[in-house]
């Protein structure tokens, strides 16, 4: 490398840092935020581990976009912020211990729906297993972080608990299915307990259907095997 | 055993015990039971009475579906009606083996289901089935030829039949043309061919709902070879209520020339306790029955569910 591209790379990471750092800055200058000017320094401290570790802070922006359309209280805030960056940080962990080399948008969008996730109420060790799959199954982050979360769903609505919304996510990022279709797996699901099938067999069939090459046609021709319906 | 006039609470008595039994071998080998009891009445009727019912069943001997599988599912149901003033029961068993890897499957099928009704002689179908399935990863073909006999019943009978199913999986929807056949010889010396093309599809879109809907034609050949066409169809709609309650319509009707039948029925199931695989809930039930020769019936349903 010249030094004159040196000298530009070195630059524009300051520029583009020196962005991302001003962003929440930003959003205190504008009117929405005058409410909470008091919690200001507490904020951007709260933000501050995250945003040094390399997570984009135009996502504490949108917490914090939120947290004043619902008129949340000043002082809630820097804790809200707080728990957002420890979330932010472990998914952000998790993507790089497992590889994934995110970049951009595709970043951006795999941190948000993953602190999403865990703010629902999956288990970090859920996405880090989501991601381990992918990486062995040559996914993206996105059919990954899918995959939890129609598992995440399946399991809210069926009671087949994390070991059994693991296997499922796992079982998807496996086979052939796109993951934008995943989600058609839910209502598979409700269509096997509206029959009288109960969570844990419908991940045994979703899961041997899925693992030995089928799609949801296979899932299906089971259930109405087991079913008769 | 029965002439239609066992006593309610003999039926309760072995339902319980069966229900009970059921209970008690379930961690050891069986996975989905479920004992169920509920009150049914039309309010349609002239003098409406209802109907007390306890059903069970469940999946036993199920083992994985490696190489060689085997299952028995067994179910029951008993029930005292008191407008006919007289207990009913119902059950079936189907013991099922199949054989294969992940690409062609065979299925041994034998069952044999049975009941006991006010003003119907008692009843009994032993049926023996194979099942060939081939997969692709988006399709699937089924060929299932069988045959079966009824003993007792309205129409003792003896027949064979045959199924052969495409599966293709288009977008959120599985689609699946169909050809039935089959050859009935009743008691009474009458015999019958029918054969029956069918489509169905299956709608499995990114929420928790789903729709099945069949169409079909079904031409029946009676012995001088005379025929009569019937329009078959059929709708169930399945979504869910909240995190885990669950509503279904399932709708399916007959036109002939002459007259149609429809079934129609529509259920809520509220679930009061969700623990893993035990689930309480409460089914509340509306029903619709026309049966070929016009007679309609309604019954209203409510009752409680538990599945483990």
């Amino acid at each position: 490398m010249t030094r004159a591209a040196l000298v530009i790379a070195i630059l524009s990471l300051m520029v583009s840092g020196g962005r991302a750092d001003d962003a929440i800055g930003e959003w205190f200058a504008t009117d929405p935020a005058l409410q909470y000017a008091g919690v200001r320094a507490a904020v951007a401290e709260a933000a501050a581990p995250a945003v040094a570790a390399g997570v984009p802070s135009v996502l504490f922006v949108e917490r914090l976009r939120e947290a004043a359309a619902k008129r949340i209280k000043p002082d809630l805030l820097p804790a809200a912020i707080a728990a957002e960056a420890a979330r932010l940080l472990s998914v952000n962990a998790a993507a790089r211990e497992s590889g994934f080399i995110l970049d951009g948008p595709v970043r951006l969008a795999a941190l948000r729906r993953a602190s999403l996730l865990l703010r629902a109420g999956t288990g970090i060790a859920s996405i880090k297993g989501a991601y381990r799959a992918a990486q062995l199954a040559n996914r993206g982050a996105e059919a990954a972080l899918e995959a939890v979360a129609v598992a995440a769903d399946i399991r809210a609505r069926t009671g087949i608990g994390v070991e059994g919304a693991d296997l499922l996510a796992s079982s998807l990022i496996r086979s052939s299915i796109d993951w934008p279709k995943y989600r058609s797996l839910e209502a598979i699901f409700v269509k096997g307990r509206a029959s009288g099938l109960s969570g844990s067999t419908l991940v045994e069939i979703a899961c041997g259907a899925l693992d030995s090459g089928g799609t949801f046609v296979r899932i299906e021709q089971e259930i109405e095997r087991r079913t008769g319906k | 055993m029965n002439d239609g006039t066992m006593l309610p609470t003999a039926v309760f008595r072995r339902a319980f015990v069966a229900a009970l039994a059921a209970f008690a071998l379930s961690d050891v080998f069986a996975d989905d039971l479920y004992v169920s009891t509920r009150v049914l009445a039309d309010p349609t009727a002239d003098q409406p009475a209802p109907a007390a019912e306890l059903s069970a069943g469940g999946v036993f001997c199920n083992s994985p579906e490696a190489m060689l599988g085997v299952r028995l599912e067994l179910e029951g149901t008993g029930g005292y009606d008191m407008a006919a003033n007289g207990a009913y029961t119902s059950g079936g068993a189907e013991l099922d083996a199949s054989f294969g890897g992940d690409t062609a499957r065979f299925v041994m099928l034998a069952g044999i289901s049975g009941g006991i009704q006010p003003d119907v002689p008692a009843w009994t179908t032993p049926g023996l089935r194979a099942r060939f399935i081939v997969d692709g990863p988006n399709s699937s073909i089924m060929i299932q030829p069988g045959v079966f006999v009824q003993y007792g019943g309205d129409e003792p009978r003896f027949g064979v039949d045959g199924l052969a199913r495409l599966s293709v999986a288009a977008g959120d929807f599985i689609l699946k043309p169909e050809c039935e056949v089959s050859w009935t010889e009743y008691d009474s010396g009458t015999r019958e061919f029918v054969l029956m093309p069918k489509v169905a599809a299956s709608w499995y879109p990114g929420f928790p709902m789903t729709v099945s809907m069949d169409s079909g034609w079904k031409r029946t050949f009676d012995e001088d070879g005379a025929a009569t066409d019937t329009l078959l169809g059929g709708f169930w709609a399945i979504t869910s209520i909240g995190s885990v309650s669950l509503a279904s319509v399932d709708v399916s009707f007959e036109i002939g020339a002459d007259t149609w039948a429809a079934d129609a029925e529509a259920e809520l199931a509220f679930v009061v306790l969700a623990d893993g695989d035990v689930v309480l809930s409460l089914p509340v039930g509306f029903a619709y029955s026309r049966l070929i020769d016009g007679t309609s019936m309604v019954s209203l349903s409510a009752g409680v569910k538990l599945e483990f």
